[in-house]
């Protein structure tokens, strides 16, 4: 009797794409630096300003834990990501494995000693099945690390404008508030758009392995 | 792919088996002879080649002995169409023993490694238990890898030589040499080539000749058996080796 190996696609190249994320997520931990750099800078401008820029406080105190924020989830995505192309790699080869060993079963029709092959085949078809069910968990978490950043992304955009108008609010002395909301504003975008084209590649090899 | 059996004895149950002349393997890739040793409740790979061939070879020796029963297998060196199929067999056969010179432990294991029980060979040879059989590994360094052993198993009297006795011929060729003259044509260039050393080479004929052979089954290529055996050693005796060294020191006095 012939073992029914899973004909569903594998984790294809899930290896490659998971180090690529990892990759493109790494480029986030500069602008992650910026606006640390931009938090102290604004800082020091509210210590100056004093009461006129004391709406500002909370806002370096978000930039700040912003910060540090990404990078921590940067890291996380690294270690993830990682895992994911571990385990995309293995249930590959794992799936290799067993379509060859099904392979010499089928060719082998009904060789005196066929029955032997079951066991083998059906402990890489288990192996398999678990290396599968384990990849989908590293990519869901994959995916909700993504989606943290983005949640925190979406308020630094918000916090952005919330400093222009405080900024505006300060009159000719407020250029400078400006000029950090405007940063603020286009670090999260970078951001934004490096998550973006994280989950583009994820999505892209989720609808293929499906 | 065909398998033939070249020993059986009656009393103790030991077979010899040959497999190869696969007329599925993919062309570009050189044509392997491998082999089994059964005896009664235990079995023996010996280079069982490369990934490519992995399910021909399985489906062959499963006509042969049920796979619990190959409790080991044999590498004489680290060459892929030795054993680069060694992940699948690992997965395979998770229970067994892989014998395989001590010093191509850390790049065999990049074949994949994970179940089977790595047991180095010692330069010096060793030998094992298969059932009640025992089998000697002869070392056949630098012939033509750096640490090489051949399998001899003095009850069938076959020696398994690896890559010495080797050739290229291509098609389905019968299993044994029937013209030894007309078959050194075909194994000139590979052993002049491919073996780097005369003295390594001699010294492996000293302790070969020293061994009662019926048959030498080489890793490519026809079998030997046998005043063909005698034959081949006088021939390799004679014959320089190599020669890539010799071009090379042409082409400098140029
Ligand atoms: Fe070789
Ligand atoms: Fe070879």
């Amino acid at each position: 009797m012939e073992i029914t190996v899973s004909k569903q696609k594998t984790g294809d190249d899930f290896y490659v794409a998971a180090v690529t994320i990892a990759a493109t997520l790494d480029k986030v931990i500069p602008v992650a630096e910026n606006i640390s750099l931009g938090a102290m800078n604004t800082m020091a401008l509210t210590a100056r300003a004093e009461q006129s820029a004391r709406g500002f406080r909370p806002i370096t105190d978000f930039m700040q834990e912003l910060a540090n924020d990404v990078r921590r989830l940067t890291g996380d995505v690294n270690r993830v990501a990682l895992e994911v192309s571990r385990t995309s790699l293995s249930e590959v080869r794992a799936a290799q494995s067993r379509d060859k060993v099904a392979e010499g079963q089928k060719r082998a029709g009904k060789a005196e000693y066929a029955a032997s092959v079951r066991q083998p085949l059906a402990g890489l078809e288990r192996e398999v099945q678990s290396l599968r069910d384990r990849l989908r968990e590293y990519l869901y978490t994959l995916t909700s690390l993504l989606d943290e950043i983005d949640q925190r992304i979406l308020a630094a955009i918000s916090f952005a404008t919330v400093a222009r108008t405080e900024a505006a609010s300060l009159g000719t002395s407020g250029g400078q508030f400006d000029a950090m909301a405007v940063d603020l504003n286009n670090s999260a975008e970078q951001v934004r758009s490096m998550v973006a084209s994280c989950r583009t590649l994820l999505r892209a090899h989720q609808t293929a392995s499906n | 792919m065909k398998s033939t059996v070249l020993s059986e004895n009656k009393v103790s149950g030991a077979r010899w088996l040959v497999f190869g002349r696969d007329p599925e393997k993919p062309e570009k890739i050189i044509d392997t002879n491998q082999y089994l040793i059964a005896t009664r409740n235990q079995a023996m790979l010996l280079d069982p080649g490369g990934i490519e061939i992995f399910p021909a070879m399985l489906s062959a020796v499963i006509h042969h002995t049920p796979l619990e029963n190959i409790t080991h297998i044999f590498a004489s060196h680290q060459d892929p169409d030795i054993i680069s199929s060694l992940g699948l067999w690992d997965r395979t056969l998770p229970q067994a023993k892989l014998h395989c010179p001590w010093l191509w432990e850390g790049f065999v294991r990049h074949f994949g490694c994970d179940n089977v029980e790595f047991v180095p060979i010692p330069d010096e040879g060793s030998t094992m238990k298969l059932d009640g059989l025992t089998l000697q590994f002869v070392p056949a360094h630098y012939l033509h890898s750096s640490a090489n052993f051949h399998v001899y198993d003095p009850e069938s009297k076959i020696l398994m030589s690896g890559d010495i006795g080797a050739a290229l011929e291509k098609g389905d060729v019968p299993m044994f040499v029937e013209d030894f003259e007309a078959h050194t044509a075909h194994m000139r260039y590979f052993h002049q080539r491919w073996m780097p050393s005369n003295k390594a080479k001699n010294a492996w004929i000293k302790r070969v000749r020293a061994l009662e052979i019926d048959i030498m089954a080489p890793q490519h290529g026809r079998l030997f058996q046998g005043d063909d055996v005698v034959r081949f050693l006088d021939w390799l005796e004679a014959l320089d080796v190599g020669i890539a060294l010799d071009d090379e020191a042409q082409a400098e006095a140029a």
